[in-house]
This record gives structure tokens, C-alpha cells and sequence, in this order.
């Protein structure tokens, strides 16, 4: 049975988190996202699936209450470990979410960022995206740009854009969580399969200014680390931008290290 | 600001000619290449092809993708001619970034059966 191999929300929650790195937080500096997956049966990721498809309509913000099995998803001690690690031990889950229901047929989206144009280089809010069955690249897989967490573009501006050489496609197995910043460039991809592709999309919030690390920090590995934010590209682009960007890294490593 | 081309009597001349003679309809194919700096030299890290046929569609696909031309001059060697070049000013802003990449627009002019 289902219930018998999923632990309760409260236990998961009363685990101890999986903390980043400091390596894995850099990482997530510079390309604006990090992917967990639980190790949940699969049974139950296809619990979840099946809850969904049996809806009369897509709840929207009501989801939760709809498929209240997605909060063990998100008190998995990987996924709130690496939510403490990038929004603090008091952060917060949003409101607002979404299923995302990719049918088979969908076209594409264009590629765009959530929200409005009031980019701050901070790490505030998250996408904490969950794919409760395995995605291929038929089936439309969320796409990602690494980087462009940091592109104060307004979404208009994308329309022209189609494929790029280094976007990174979430091909996942049932039960991955996609923790992505808030702004990161991102799509849904053309599904051309026969297979419906949920992916639900919960937004998580910083509370308050980090104090200090809020992850598995150790200076000396951090010190070594650093050099990541200078000389890593994460996409192609102008010397300029890349100049512009190493700025920007460190804003957001030196405001989640506590120290702005 | 951007360069735009404009057809000369000569090219429309040639375009009816050619129409004229094939019964077919010429069209115009456009291909966006986004480049990593202004250079026609410089890598290209985005690409969007139209093609001028009803219903085509152009979107994003998470299969591999080919790339045919690793730059812009490259799409020139194989008879693409640029339509619009990217404003070439540098950014104002010294410390944000916003888009990605340098937009070139590319044609073919080519028979298309109506």
C-alpha cells in the first residue's frame, strides 16, 4: 500500500535536511538552478499522476488541497534541504502555484521569465518545479537557459528566440524536483507524444536576509569555490556580459553568505 | 535602429521574372541567428528558421537540434543574405545584462510551389 511506504509529512519534516554544498550552492549561483530527486516508490509518484488526471478541471492554487500527498514531496529532507541551503531555515512556500498540464499536441511555449522586470540578484524566491512521472523529450520537458537568472529582460524581447546551443532540458525520472531561481529563462516544450506531462510548480520565498550560511558552509572549500564565479561561463555570450555577470555572482553569493 | 533591406526594381524585375517562368511563387525564408557579439565571425548560440509555407510552425523542441552554421558568415558562404544586423551601440548599463546574444536576420529568396 501506498500509504505504508510514504512516510508522513510530519515525519519527512522532522528529518534532517540534505544540505548543499558549498560547491552545489555556487553551482546554483551561477546557472540558477539545482535538480533533487526523491527517492519516494515510483508507486507513488504514479499515485500523484493518476489523483491529477482524475481532476474534473486544473485547481490552480487549489491543488494542494486537491493532491495533498505533493506536501510530502516538497518536506522530502532533499528538497527542503536545498530550499534552507538557497532561502534560509524560515522560508516560506507561496500561495501561488500551478499545475502545468502539457497534453499531447501542446505546442511550445516561448521562452520567458515569470513575473515582472524588478530583477534584485538576490536568491528570494524559487520555482520548485516536480515531475510526478518521467519526462522524455516528446513529452515536453520544461527547458531552461543557465544563467539568465541574471537577464533583466522583459519577455517580449524572447520572442524571436527558438533554439539555443547550451539550453538544458529537464529529462527526468518520476519524483525529480527542479529548484530553479525565480527568474530563470524557462519554457515548456512541444509535446509531440501520446502521454500527458504534469509539472507542478510551487513557489518557495526567502523570509529574511540570511545572517549567514544557511547550507553545509566550510570556508576553506567556499575560498576554493569562488574561482567558479570569475572564470565559469555559463552560457556563450559577449566578454562584456561576462564581466557584467561575474559582478552579479558575487552580489547574490556575498547576500546569501549573510554579508550584504 | 536597425538596416532593413529594400528591394531595387532590378530585384523585383528578376523575382517576376522568375515567377513568370516557373509558375511558381517565390518566397522569402528567413532565418534568425543569434550571435555572441556583433561580428558576422562570432559564434552562434541561438537560431530560429521560418519557412515560408502555410502552417509551418517554429518552436522550441527538447530533441537535439542541428546546427548548420557555427556563425553568421558561415549562413552568408551558403547563400543566406543578412536583412538586419543588431544595433552594434554597446549596452548603456554597465552593471545589468538583459538579452542574450546579437540578432542577425537571414533570407533565402526560393521557389515555393502556391
Amino acid at each position: 500500500m501506498i500509504d505504508d511506504a510514504v512516510q508522513p509529512v510530519a515525519t519527512l519534516a522532522a528529518a534532517p535536511p540534505v544540505l548543499l554544498t558549498d560547491d552545489e550552492v555556487i553551482t546554483f549561483v551561477i546557472k540558477g538552478y539545482h535538480v533533487v530527486e526523491t527517492d519516494f516508490p515510483r508507486a507513488f509518484h504514479q499515485h500523484i499522476y493518476d489523483k491529477i488526471a482524475a481532476l474534473p478541471g486544473n485547481p490552480g492554487d487549489g491543488i494542494l488541497d486537491a493532491v495533498p500527498e505533493l506536501h510530502q514531496i516538497y518536506a522530502h529532507p532533499v528538497v527542503r534541504g536545498a530550499l534552507i541551503s538557497l532561502l534560509g531555515v524560515n522560508y516560506r512556500m507561496n500561495s501561488h502555484r500551478h499545475c502545468h498540464m502539457n497534453t499531447p499536441g501542446t505546442r511550445s511555449q516561448s521562452w520567458h521569465q515569470d513575473g515582472v522586470n524588478q530583477r534584485h540578484h538576490q536568491v528570494r524566491t524559487v520555482l520548485g518545479m516536480y515531475y510526478p512521472q518521467d519526462v522524455t523529450p516528446d513529452m515536453g520537458p520544461t527547458v531552461v537557459l543557465p544563467g539568465t537568472h541574471f537577464r533583466n529582460s522583459p519577455t517580449d524581447r524572447m520572442g524571436s528566440y527558438a533554439h539555443f546551443r547550451e539550453q538544458v532540458v529537464f529529462n527526468v525520472n518520476a519524483g525529480t524536483v527542479a529548484i530553479t531561481h525565480y527568474d530563470i529563462w524557462h519554457a515548456a516544450s512541444a509535446n509531440t507524444s501520446q502521454i500527458t506531462r504534469y509539472m507542478l510548480k510551487f513557489l518557495f520565498d526567502r523570509t529574511e536576509d540570511a545572517a549567514g550560511p544557511s547550507w553545509r558552509h566550510d570556508p576553506a572549500e567556499a575560498a576554493k569555490a569562488e574561482s567558479r564565479l570569475i572564470f565559469e561561463r555559463s552560457v556563450q555570450c559577449s566578454q562584456s556580459d561576462h564581466y557584467k555577470e561575474r559582478g552579479l555572482r558575487f552580489e547574490m553569493w556575498n547576500h546569501l553568505l549573510g554579508k550584504c | 535602429m536597425t538596416f532593413q533591406v529594400s528591394y531595387t526594381p532590378s530585384d523585383r524585375q528578376v523575382m517576376m521574372s522568375l515567377e513568370k517562368t516557373s509558375r511558381k511563387k517565390i518566397r522569402q525564408r528567413l532565418l534568425y541567428l543569434h550571435a555572441a557579439t556583433p561580428s558576422i565571425r562570432s559564434k552562434v548560440i541561438g537560431m530560429a528558421l521560418h519557412e515560408p509555407v502555410r502552417g509551418s510552425i517554429t518552436e522550441l523542441s527538447a530533441h537535439p537540434q542541428e546546427w548548420p552554421y557555427a556563425t553568421v558568415h558561415d549562413a552568408i558562404l551558403d547563400e543566406w543574405q543578412v536583412v538586419q544586423f543588431p544595433v552594434q551601440l554597446a549596452p548603456y548599463d554597465d552593471r545589468e545584462i538583459d538579452i542574450l546574444g546579437y540578432e542577425f536576420i537571414l533570407q533565402k529568396l526560393e521557389e515555393y510551389d502556391d
